[in-house]
């Protein structure tokens, strides 16, 4: 094995067990929303057998430390955590991609055709436009709704929100928490095989 | 519904965006909770997690190491060799080869050290067990000051 970024290791010993298992956590967290939604565009089962959210995590983990791959270099990105998720996004996207590649090879030529001109960015900005309306039918009350528009609009932390909505900021944050649940649930589908 | 072949589509980043702004601030422990009811095992997750960066540590600290012994091996080489033209040099290079840096701190410390080691215990380490022993000698004064 060849020696790794001194700054990696620096990184790596500074934090503590505590830090260590809540950057875990979050990361499994945001590879099990990941998983969810991605699925939202897949025909058929793009995860391995008895791969989850844990799996990509641990995977994530896996590649960023490996010193021979493209692994995390703390002065480009001095946030971790947020590495680690652009890692997940790569997995996901050569499963998806290789998931994609089977399915092709079950189209005809007309519906291939039809699947590519349905990738020109004014569709995209159709779908996306779908989508917001979706998740918004996901919501159950109109302050959950107020409070997801405000998110998409731009507006991340709960404190602005509580600002522009003229509502208690621990308000704002148990809001968003159970917007996470609502719509975690309901973009579940059929995920791993 | 589909996606482009070639990028990370609109509909993709706005739902990660969502992700970002939902999560601020959110309690680790309620995350966890919520993650073990989807199924996932937990436990496992953050015991893998915490094996994959341990074991990261330990082979950098390996990997550090045998790089160390290398350089060192490689110093006491050439003053056997008669490379280095003086003691001064001799000493300079090995502290270089101890410390993995040409100045600053951790080369002063060496550098002093082997001040106090007579030239001829240095020419005297001819096998990797002495540079070895040498090695872990010098590094146990490090620890213990």
């Amino acid at each position: 094995m060849s020696e790794s970024d001194p700054r990696v290791v620096e990184k790596l010993e500074a934090m503590t067990p505590q830090q260590v298992q809540e950057l875990i956590v979050r990361l499994t967290d945001f590879a099990d929303w990941s998983i969810r939604t991605r699925a939202r565009w897949m025909k058929r089962p793009f995860l391995p057998k008895g791969y989850d959210a844990g799996s990509l995590a641990s995977e994530a983990i896996t590649r960023a430390l490996d010193p021979d791959g493209r692994r995390w270099n703390p002065e480009n990105d001095p946030d971790l955590l947020m590495y680690l998720k652009s890692v997940v996004r790569s997995i996901l996207w050569d499963l998806q991609k290789a998931a994609e590649k089977e399915a092709l090879d079950d189209v005809d030529d007309d519906e291939l055709e039809r699947m590519k001109a349905k990738g020109s960015s004014a569709d995209e900005e159709l779908e996306a436009a779908e989508l917001q309306e979706e998740l918004l039918e996901y919501l159950k009350t109109d302050e959950e709704r107020l409070v997801l528009l405000t998110i998409l609009e731009g507006k991340n932390k709960a404190a602005d929100i509580a600002a522009s909505l003229g509502l208690d900021v621990e308000k704002v944050y148990k809001l968003k928490w159970q917007i996470k649940q609502h719509l975690r649930r309901r973009l579940d589908r059929s995920v791993s095989s | 519904m589909t996606r482009r072949e070639d990028k990370y589509n609109e509909s993709e980043e706005l739902l990660d965006r969502l992700f970002e702004g939902l999560s601020e601030n959110a309690d680790v422990n309620l995350i966890q909770e919520e993650l073990i009811n989807s199924g996932i095992d937990m436990e496992k997750t953050i015991e893998d997690g915490q094996e994959i960066i341990a074991s990261f540590l330990k082979r950098q600290k390996l990997a550090k190491g045998r790089a160390k012994f290398e350089r060192i091996k490689k110093a006491l080489a050439d003053l056997h060799a008669g490379v280095t033209p003086s003691v001064e040099k001799a000493r300079d290079a090995i502290a270089r080869a101890v410390a993995g840096e040409s100045s600053g701190h951790g080369f002063q410390v060496a550098h002093r050290k082997l001040e106090s080691i007579e030239i001829e215990d240095l020419e005297s380490l001819q096998d990797d067990a002495a540079i070895l022993e040498f090695v872990l000698k010098f590094e146990e004064d490090e620890e213990g000051r």
